[in-house]
């Protein structure tokens, strides 16, 4: 367990970057998701930290301590391989055991750290078995075992879900954050799964061709994403990105002039184009509340009840806008997203302060 | 009904590959005046050991037995311990693949017997010629074995996934011990082709063994001699002796053949 510094990753192959300047501290004990779509540079960026992929530039500390030039077996880094590479032709138990045994621990040491962490793991019954008999999610199991059985300093999970089915997925994310938490282990996590990144990290960096988009606790980005990707990348579905145009104190978009008021963002200059968003369950009935905002009128024919709530879709100027209403609607509503809680992005995707 | 065609076509393969190994085996235990008769013959009239005496007294039987065994099993030695580093460098490196595969496969272009004569003429100079262990020999089928072990490595080195070497590396273990633990056991079916392919090569083979040495014979040549000397009898006799040792190899590598090691290491 330590603090982990990481200044300037980068990577670069003939064809391109495929991670550029990746700059992040992690604090002892911390849990961070790296999310980003696939091939973003989330993998490339494990695999410098493991020391299994050479950087073209950059620094790893871990615990005080300058890794990068080191061999991957004297980093003292745990990996959990999307794969789970664990050895077939070895037992569970001496998968596990087989990072203490290459650490020369002594024989009933050894019994004593693979029986805690199996109990921890919930695999003590499977210690005699070989992986080939384990079902996918055993396998899951397994391999956090034999990658937290050292204590390692850092531990790096490589989409470690993604084999798994839906329902099972749920319960091993929760059984990762509590044994994280409870062993208290420094841990970069990497997905391209957004409700993983919501749902277990500290603090989530999204990351998109091999560039850091934004680094803040899950709700936070989602609050405020730094730019337009993180805007579009979190959430299910993602925010709604319209193009608008400043007009005095109000903003146009399709056929629509919304006062803002206070709610301008300073930045943007009269006449200057900028890109609205809106969540998808930003929007209410408009019918009930008097409020200035986006109007949108869904086209009922799109309708998508969920039971909980029901996706619609209805247009503003050309644009198409995603709209998540709470139960089941009336045909024919039409909604207005509030224009306190709107998002407006300059010229460049990045987000207008605050 | 398709399985039944498959069944004929086994028996049908499997017969036409038994009629010259009863003939063969009918020859060893039958007088030899039996081996020329017209019409040939399928069943034995007359049981006897005599051809087995015969070809022991004709030629050094025992020596080349020995000599051949030697031979062939140190040749499966000296090719795997060459072959499985070279095989998994070529795996796991492409441009380096690439080259090996060349090198292998200009090695295996030149028919033997080309290259016996000036090998012998080398062997002469460093005192390896017609040598009573079998050095010369030896170092011969290892360049024979080579190729055969490199391929059938290195294709197994490749169903290896990277991902559990790398686990290895990140668990503490040195490149080495990866390589034993790990890499090794997963190709152990492979390890056991190859063993026994390459020990049949050297133990079949004839070119490098009838030029490179002249008194100290191994079993091909010294049958070859029988046979081109009108004793159909007695080099079937030892023909019968020479599949006795590669049946055994066949038996103790079998096991390691069966598949399946790899079974569980991903999802």
């Amino acid at each position: 367990m330590a603090d982990v510094r990481l200044a300037g990753l980068t990577r670069r192959y003939e064809d391109g970057a495929a991670l550029e300047d990746f700059t992040l501290d992690l604090d002892d004990g911390e849990l961070v998701v790296v999310v980003g779509p696939s091939g973003c540079g989330k993998s490339t960026l494990l695999r410098l930290i493991a020391g299994l992929d050479e950087m073209s530039g950059g620094q790893i500390h871990i615990g005080g301590r300058r890794v990068d030039g080191l061999a991957p077996q004297d980093r003292d880094v745990a990996m959990v391989f999307q794969s789970y590479a664990l050895y077939p032709h070895m037992t569970v138990r001496r998968n596990v055991e087989f990072p203490l045994r290459m650490r020369g621990v002594a024989k009933a040491a050894r019994r004593g750290r693979v029986e805690e962490v199996a109990t921890l793991l919930e695999i003590e019954a499977l210690l005699e078995r070989k992986p080939g008999a384990l079902s996918g999610g055993q396998r899951q199991r397994v391999a956090l075992a034999r990658a937290l059985v050292r204590e390692p300093a850092l531990f790096l999970l490589d989409e470690p879900l993604s084999n798994l089915d839906a329902r099972l997925r749920t319960s091993v994310r929760r059984h990762i954050r509590d044994v994280q938490r409870r062993l208290g282990v420094t841990t970069l996590y990497v997905t391209h799964d957004q409700t993983e990144a919501m749902t277990l990290g500290h603090r989530i960096v999204v990351l998109d061709r091999g560039r850091t988009q934004m680094v803040a606790p899950p709700l936070e980005a989602y609050a405020r994403p730094a730019n337009t990707f993180v805007a579009t990348f979190l959430g299910s579905p993602g925010m709604n990105l319209l193009p608008a145009r400043r007009q005095g104190g109000a903003i146009a978009i399709g056929d629509q002039r919304i006062e803002l008021g206070d709610h301008m963002p300073a930045r943007c200059a009269d006449g200057g184009a900028l890109t609205v968003g809106v969540r998808p369950e930003a929007f209410v009935p408009s019918n009930d509340t008097v409020a200035v905002g986006l109007r949108v009128d869904a086209d009922p024919a799109s309708a998508e009840p969920l039971g909980a709530e029901t996706m619609l879709t209805g247009n503003v100027g050309r644009e198409t806008v995603v709209i998540r209403a709470a139960g089941t609607p009336a045909a024919e509503t039409s909604f207005v997203a509030p224009r306190e809680i709107l998002h407006f992005f300059d010229a460049g995707g990045r987000r207008f302060s605050p | 009904m398709s399985r039944r065609i498959l069944v004929a076509l086994a028996c049908a393969i499997a017969g036409v590959n038994a009629i010259p190994l009863w003939l063969v085996a009918k020859q060893a235990v039958t007088p030899e005046r039996e081996s020329f008769a017209w019409p040939p013959t399928w069943l034995p009239h007359e049981i006897t050991l005599e051809n087995f005496a015969a070809a022991a007294d004709a030629v050094p039987l025992g020596q080349g037995l020995v000599l051949s065994i030697g031979v062939a099993l140190a040749t499966v030695g000296s090719t795997l311990l060459l072959a499985l580093p070279a095989a998994w460098l070529a795996a796991r490196r492409e441009r380096v693949g690439v080259r090996l595969d060349g090198v292998m496969v200009v090695a295996r272009l030149f028919p033997t017997i080309a290259i016996a004569v000036p090998l012998a003429v080398i062997f002469v100079r460093f005192g390896l010629y017609n040598d009573p262990g079998g050095v010369g020999l030896w170092l011969a089928h290892t360049l024979l074995g080579l190729p055969f072990a490199f391929l059938i490595l290195r294709s197994a080195f490749r169903g290896v996934p990277t991902e559990l070497e790398e686990a290895a590396l990140l668990d503490g273990a040195s490149p080495g011990t990866t390589f034993v633990r790990v890499s090794l056991p997963l190709v152990r079916p492979a390890l056991g082709a190859a063993a026994m392919l390459v020990f049949l090569v050297s133990w079949d083979e004839f070119a490098y063994a009838l030029l490179l040495q002249v008194t100290n014979r191994t079993l091909p040549p010294l049958l070859f001699y029988l046979s081109a000397f009108g004793h159909p009898g007695l080099s079937s006799a030892v023909a019968v002796l020479m599949l006795v040792p590669a049946i055994v190899i066949l038996l103790v590598l079998e096991p390691a053949l069966r598949s399946g090691v790899l079974a569980g290491s991903g999802r």
